[in-house]
Formats: structure tokens, sequence, C-alpha cells
């Protein structure tokens, strides 16, 4: 197995309203990134989210990961030279819902239900994230969420900005409004998360 | 706590220095035995002569050299590409307090590609008995009186895991070498055990040969090991005893003595295994001859049992090579085995949750269990 080789779907072990927590059947190196949005199709309402966390470890926590390797190995070479671990490893991906799609159309709502327990979770389209995010409206729910810091609402923001294209800067004014309309009473975190929005 | 430690520390100190004194002179005897073994180095044909005349009307185990000296070592060639499968059992008994009864056979499968093509595989298969004749689990050509039931069941996971290991190994020579790897002796002991019944026996026996048959089909491209860690065998002292060494010198075992003469990494000279019972099951598989080698592996020294037909020098060297490869990062035990063994083992946890998924669905078929008493008292732990 190489890490050139397709990644196994992410799938929703754990799902409430507000956030769900996804796995992958192995290791992989290139799950959706800090900030990536991410749809999930199936159920009664497409769900969106944020990625929030991205960890990966053993899958059993009673059989800790050894550092093997020898000098000079790259973490691929490593890999190759032990076939066994990379199915003994998990990475998870933890995902803080941000909207949710009604006849067909994403809206930056809490959504009505949880998505479906296994299903899939997938990379959201441009126009999803376009639709999603356009306004800044999403950035409510993220900010009332616990688990989304300054770094996660900033790399959400850079994200769903590289969508627009060439209006990219005015998506980026518009969030930045919404921000400093939501957070008046926290001019250092607006500042702090500006910072790292662009 | 019910074992009372401050009791059982006292106790144990006599126990170590009885120990030690039985231990004394361990090292006389090894060198001792070791001359021995230089001596039936020079003339391996002699000695086994004089091995077989002492075996007559013994129980005991012994060894005859095979095609190499048998005092020396030998060092692992280099590593290749190859893929290394192993398989590994767990079963449930059947309860006799269940109010249906059943077994589970769970073989953890594993197949490890090193520079070769093919994906890893790691797997476990459950297999629930009593089958019914012609069921999938079951390969529809047994007599119904041949399906293990109470008896038997560790013979079945022996067999099952040796069917695994024949199964992987063919699927997989076509990318590469392939070493095939069990836990255990090579052929299942219990096909000789009494308390079994005949047809079961020669049901699993049929089985073991099928499995050895296609293990030996698939060419010289499969080195094939039995691995046995930590060994307490003593064929080759019990040889070395029939070969003059003296009968009360303290050596119990062959790894006291194999333990001194390999370097680390190194392995022995192959022996072929000869005893009244091996021959009692061996004679059921003309075809496998049990032959064996020591290795040593860090502090510990295993026992690698392989059929004769696999003892070329090229699938000794693969499976040394692979055996020290495997045993490097993991404690000293091969990875493929340790991995076969995690995903085989039943944990109490599962045991119980069997044990209740069984006795819900035997309820809801109309079948109620008694509940022994005994039994009763145990689940229900009241003061």
């Amino acid at each position: 197995m190489t890490v050139l080789e397709e990644a196994p779907p992410l799938r929703i072990v754990a799902a409430s309203l507000r956030a769900f927590d996804c796995s992958y059947s192995r290791y992989v190196e290139d799950p959706p990134p800090l900030g990536a949005l991410v749809a999930v199709r199936e159920g009664q309402f497409p769900v969106f989210g944020v990625v929030v966390n991205v960890e990966s470890g053993p899958e059993d926590p009673t059989r800790p990961l050894q550092p093997l390797g020898e000098p000079g190995q790259s973490a691929a070479d490593v890999m190759r030279a032990h076939p066994h671990i990379r199915q003994l490893l998990r990475t998870r991906v933890r995902v803080v819902a941000c909207g949710y799609a009604a006849d067909g159309m994403p809206r930056p709502l809490l959504p009505p239900l949880p998505p479906p327990l296994l299903a899939c979770v997938e990379p959201a389209t441009v126009e999803e994230i376009r639709m999603l995010t356009a306004g800044g409206r999403f950035l409510s729910l993220l900010l009332a969420a616990p688990e989304c810091d300054d770094a996660v609402i900033g790399a959400a923001i850079r994200a769903a900005g590289a969508t627009f294209g060439e209006d990219g800067r005015t998506f980026l004014v518009e969030a930045g409004k919404e921000l400093a309309r939501l957070l008046r009473a926290e001019p250092a975190r607006l500042t702090t998360i500006l910072r790292m929005a662009v | 706590m019910t074992l009372r430690f401050d009791l059982v520390a006292e106790q144990l100190a006599s126990v170590i220095a009885e120990y030690r004194e039985a231990a004394r002179g361990l090292d006389a005897a090894a060198e001792a035995a070791a001359e021995a073994m230089r001596s039936w180095s020079a003339d391996p044909e002699g000695g086994n002569q004089r091995i077989a005349a002492a075996m007559e009307g013994t129980a005991q185990p012994y060894a005859l050299a095979a095609d190499e000296p048998p005092a020396d070592a030998f060092d692992a060639p280099p590593a290749e590409p190859w893929t290394v499968v192993a398989a590994d059992g767990s079963s449930i008994n059947p309860d006799r307090f269940a109010p249906v009864p059943c077994w589970v056979v769970n073989v953890g499968r594993v197949a490890l590609p090193y520079g070769v093509a093919g994906e890893p595989l790691l797997e476990s298969r459950p297999t629930v008995g009593p089958t019914p004749v012609g069921s999938a689990a079951s390969d529809g050509d047994e007599p119904e009186e041949a399906l293990p039931l109470r008896w038997g069941i560790n013979l079945l996971r022996d067999v099952m895991e040796l069917e695994a290991v024949a199964d992987l190994a063919c699927s997989r020579v076509a990318f590469g070498p392939v070493v095939a790897l069990l836990d255990g002796t090579l052929l299942p002991w219990d096909l000789d055990a009494p308390q079994i019944p005949q047809s079961v026996r020669d049901h699993l026996r049929d089985r073991t040969a099928r499995a050895l048959d296609a293990l030996r089909a698939a060419g010289p491209a499969v080195s094939l090991g039995a691995y046995i860690s930590a060994s307490r065998a003593a064929d080759v002292v019990n040889s070395l005893r029939a070969l003059g060494v003296e009968p009360g010198a303290p050596l119990a075992a062959d790894a006291v003595l194999f333990v001194r003469l390999l370097g680390s990494g190194q392995r022995s000279a192959l022996f072929r295994a000869r005893s009244e019972r091996m021959r009692r099951v061996e004679q059921q598989f003309p075809a496998h001859e049990v032959c064996f080698f020591y290795v040593r592996i860090d502090d510990d020294l295993a026992r690698v049992e392989l059929p004769a037909w696999a003892a070329t020098k090229e699938r000794v060297e693969r499976l040394h090579r692979a055996l020290l490869e495997q045993s490097r990062y993991c404690g000293g035990y091969p990875r493929a085995l340790q991995e076969a063994h995690e995903l085989a083992v039943i944990s109490s946890r599962e045991r119980e949750q069997f044990s209740r998924l069984l006795e819900a669905e035997s309820t809801r078929a109309g079948f109620v269990g008694i509940l022994a008493g005994k039994q009763r008292s145990k689940r229900r732990r009241v003061v």
C-alpha cells in the first residue's frame, strides 16, 4: 500500500446536531484539512460542516505506536517496511455543523437532525460553499461552538474565500463585517481572527 | 484480594532456592552435551543409528540429524522481497449450561507483503458450529457424526489455522516468494487423542492432509514454519543421552543447550523429529515428515517445525531470515503471528456477549436453558 493509493471513505461514527465525528478505516495522510467545508449528502437533509480537528493514532489505545524506522527513512519508507501498520491506525476527523440544505439550497443554520451514522463525508462543492458562506452568516454557528477556536474560524474563512475566485475580496469584506458585528464585545479576538483569515 | 501474597512470597523464596540448587552444574553439563554434539557431527549417520537403537520401546521424543552437521550454527542470508502469511485461532467451547450446544472458532488471517505486489490483509473469520451438513462452513462431504461438538474443538481450530495459512500462501505465491507461519506445532497433536471420536479425527486428518498437500503443491517459492516460542522440547537432549551424555545431567530442554551454541539470530542444524507419538500422528501424513531447527531471537530460543519437503536450503534460508526480520520490531516474536493472534483472540467480554447472544437466540427459538445453581450463583454474586 502506498500513500498514492485511493483513500477509503470517511464515515460518521458519532453525530449530534452540532458536531459529528468521522473516521477512516485506516490511516490516511490526506484527510480534509483544518477549516475545510465538508458535506454529508445522506439522510433527510444534506448537512454541511467545518473541520475543527484531525487526529491519527492507533485504533486500539492499548497498543501504542512505536517510533519505528531506521535513520534516514521517511514516513513512507517506514510504512512500506511495516505494511501492517496503516491498517492498525485510524485517522479521525471532527466536524462542527454549520448548515444544511433544504430544497437543494444550502442554509447557514443548524440542521434539524444529525447526519446519519456511517454516512460518507465528502468535500463540499465550490457551489455549495459559495451558497453557504456568502455574506459570512455561517460564522455565527462556528463562533457559538466551543471547539471552534480562532484558528479554526480563520482557516474556515480562508477555505471559503478560496472558492470565490475574483470575488474573494468581496467575500472577505462581508465575512469581516459579519465577524465585527458578532464580536463587537471582543475586539481583541476579532483582530486575531481577521489576521488569521487572510 | 483472595490470594494472600504475604504467604505466597514466603514460599517463593524456597522454590527459587531449590531451582538454583538444581541448576548448579548446568554449564558443565551443557559443555559435555556440546562435545557430544561435535562427535555426532563427525559421524551423523553412526550417531543416528545409535539414537534409533536407543529409541526402541521408549515414548520419549528424539531428534535425528538431517542433512546438516548437528553442531553447526547458521547465519541468516540477506532479506528479499516476499509476503509473510500467518494464521492463529481462538475458540469458545460448547457451554454445557447453554440451551443449545454451540462452539465458535475465530481465525485471525494475516498477509504482509514486503516489497512485492498485493495488499496487506488483517482480518478475522469466525465459524460457528456444529454446522449443518452441506452448509458453506462445512465442506459438504463429511458425515454428520464427523462434526466436532464437545471434544475436538481445539483440534478443529488447529486444522482451520493450517487451512487458513494454506489458503493465504496459495493466493499470494503469484506475487512472489511466501513465508507461511503457524503458531505451535506443525501437525495437530490431538489427531491421536482417544477422547475425540474417530470419525471426527478422520475427517480432520483429511482436511489437514489437504492443506499440507496444497502448501506442498504451491512449489519452492513457499517456505513453511510452525513457530514454538520458548520451546521446552528435549528431543536433541534425549538423543545426546543416547549418545552417552550422562542421564542425570541438569539439561531439561534443548533450549538450555542451544542458547549456548547459537549466537543471536543464528539457527541450528535441521533435525528430524522422532517419537512414538510423532510416529502415530506422522504416519497419517506419510508425505509430510516433520523436521525442525532452533533459532535464537534475542533471549528467546524458538523451535521451528517444517515438513521435510520444505527443508530445502532455499526455503529454510528464506524462513530463517523472515523470522528474524519479523521479530525485529515485535519484541522477539514474528509480527505476522502477533497480528494473527490479536485478530483471533476472543476476550472474556466477547465470550460473555456470545453467551448472552446464544441464550437470547435460543430462547427466541423456543429453547430455554436450565440455569444450574453454580452458574446462577456466579452470575449474581450476592453477599
